[in-house]
């Protein structure tokens, strides 16, 4: 019982709202974004990479939400080596991160930690393109396609809970907002 | 005006696609909750330069953190007697993936990238955890403090 309440609740409350912005970035990308990027995604292999490496080192995404964002990139038609990268290094660091490894840690630790992440993260993009190739295989993803796994009743059902459940968070949170200061256990 | 339209109905179609994995998601980090407790973590992690940073990463994947949010309990473990490099593995792995992403990557992704989402995670928490372990220098102990984010 202590478990869902804290899934539900805190946890829900952490994670909503950066999971909708995601779910909206999706959304934009998915409406604006040149309707094809293989072309130049299959010429630049290692180009979108980087690209993907300098947008999520900063970016603060949390793995659930870079989610909507990099199957919205696949589905445009980038690499899903490039995209890896992003799921890779867009959770696991961002500005507020670099700085506390650096405070808490030492400025060697962070050069260690930045250029690991970066070089495995690049690494892994490899191998996974590496991978669907050798399959010969093409990156699969649903966005804003129904799914046709679960029926539509069942999902729209979700939907409304997991609204439900975070409307009901946010304005216990707003009742209750007297000191900013979480519990610091988490 | 019609271009908001337009973006509000795309990410609804994506938010119907992925709302009974967020729950699910949830439901499993409830459970891992209650049995997998990160202040319990700390006693595996003795001393070494490989073994407890392959354990912290271990432990770190399935829970479902956000980079910030993982802050505190990484801090936390070095307080508590992990070395850096177990530290910084858990940091890293933590974040990186979570039973949560794990079925929301199941739900929007294909078979392929949702299981290299986690091991991918797990490959770079060791082997920046242990990097730090050979190539770092130690630091003392941090005396917490409390970090915005």
């Amino acid at each position: 019982m202590d478990g869902l309440k804290y899934a539900y609740g805190e946890l829900l409350t952490d994670i909503a709202g950066h999971f909708l912005i995601g779910v909206l970035i999706a959304g934009t990308i998915t409406f604006f974004f040149p309707e094809d990027l293989t072309v130049w995604a299959n010429d630049h292999q290692f180009l979108s990479m980087l690209v993907m490496l300098a947008a999520g080192i900063p970016m603060y995404v949390c793995a659930t939400s870079s989610t909507p964002i990099a199957a919205a990139l696949i589905l445009k038609g980038l690499n899903p080596g490039a995209a890896l990268v992003f799921l890779l290094a867009g959770p696991a660091t961002n500005a507020a991160t670099i700085t506390i490894v650096k405070n808490v840690f030492n400025t060697r630790a962070l050069v260690i930690y930045l250029s690991m992440i970066g070089a495995c993260s690049l690494a892994m993009g490899f191998f996974v393109d590496w991978v669907y190739n050798f399959l010969g295989i093409k990156a699969q993803v649903v966005v804003g396609q129904a799914s046709e796994l679960i029926p539509h009743q069942i999902q729209l059902g979700a939907a409304l809970i997991l609204t439900a459940l975070i409307l009901y968070n946010f304005f216990i949170h707003l009742k209750k907002t007297p000191t900013p200061s979480h519990s610091p256990s988490r | 005006m019609n271009i908001v339209y337009e973006i509000l109905k795309e990410s609804w179609t994506i938010y119907l696609d992925v709302s009974v994995y967020m729950l699910f998601g949830f439901l499993i980090a409830g459970i891992l909750y209650v049995f997998f407790k990160a202040d319990k973590i700390k006693r595996y992690l003795g001393t070494g330069r490989i073994k407890p940073v392959f354990l912290a990463a271990l432990f770190g994947i399935p829970i479902p953190l956000c980079s910030c949010g993982v802050v505190p309990v990484a801090i936390g473990l070095k307080k508590q007697g992990a070395n850096d490099g177990a530290a910084l593995a858990f940091m890293i792995a933590t974040p990186e993936s979570g039973v949560d992403s794990i079925a929301v990557s199941y739900a929007m992704l294909d078979p392929v990238l949702t299981i290299i989402r986690p091991v991918a995670g797990f490959f770079t928490a060791v082997c920046t955890g242990i990097a730090q372990n050979f190539w770092g220098k130690a630091t003392p102990a941090p005396s917490i403090k409390e970090t915005g984010g």
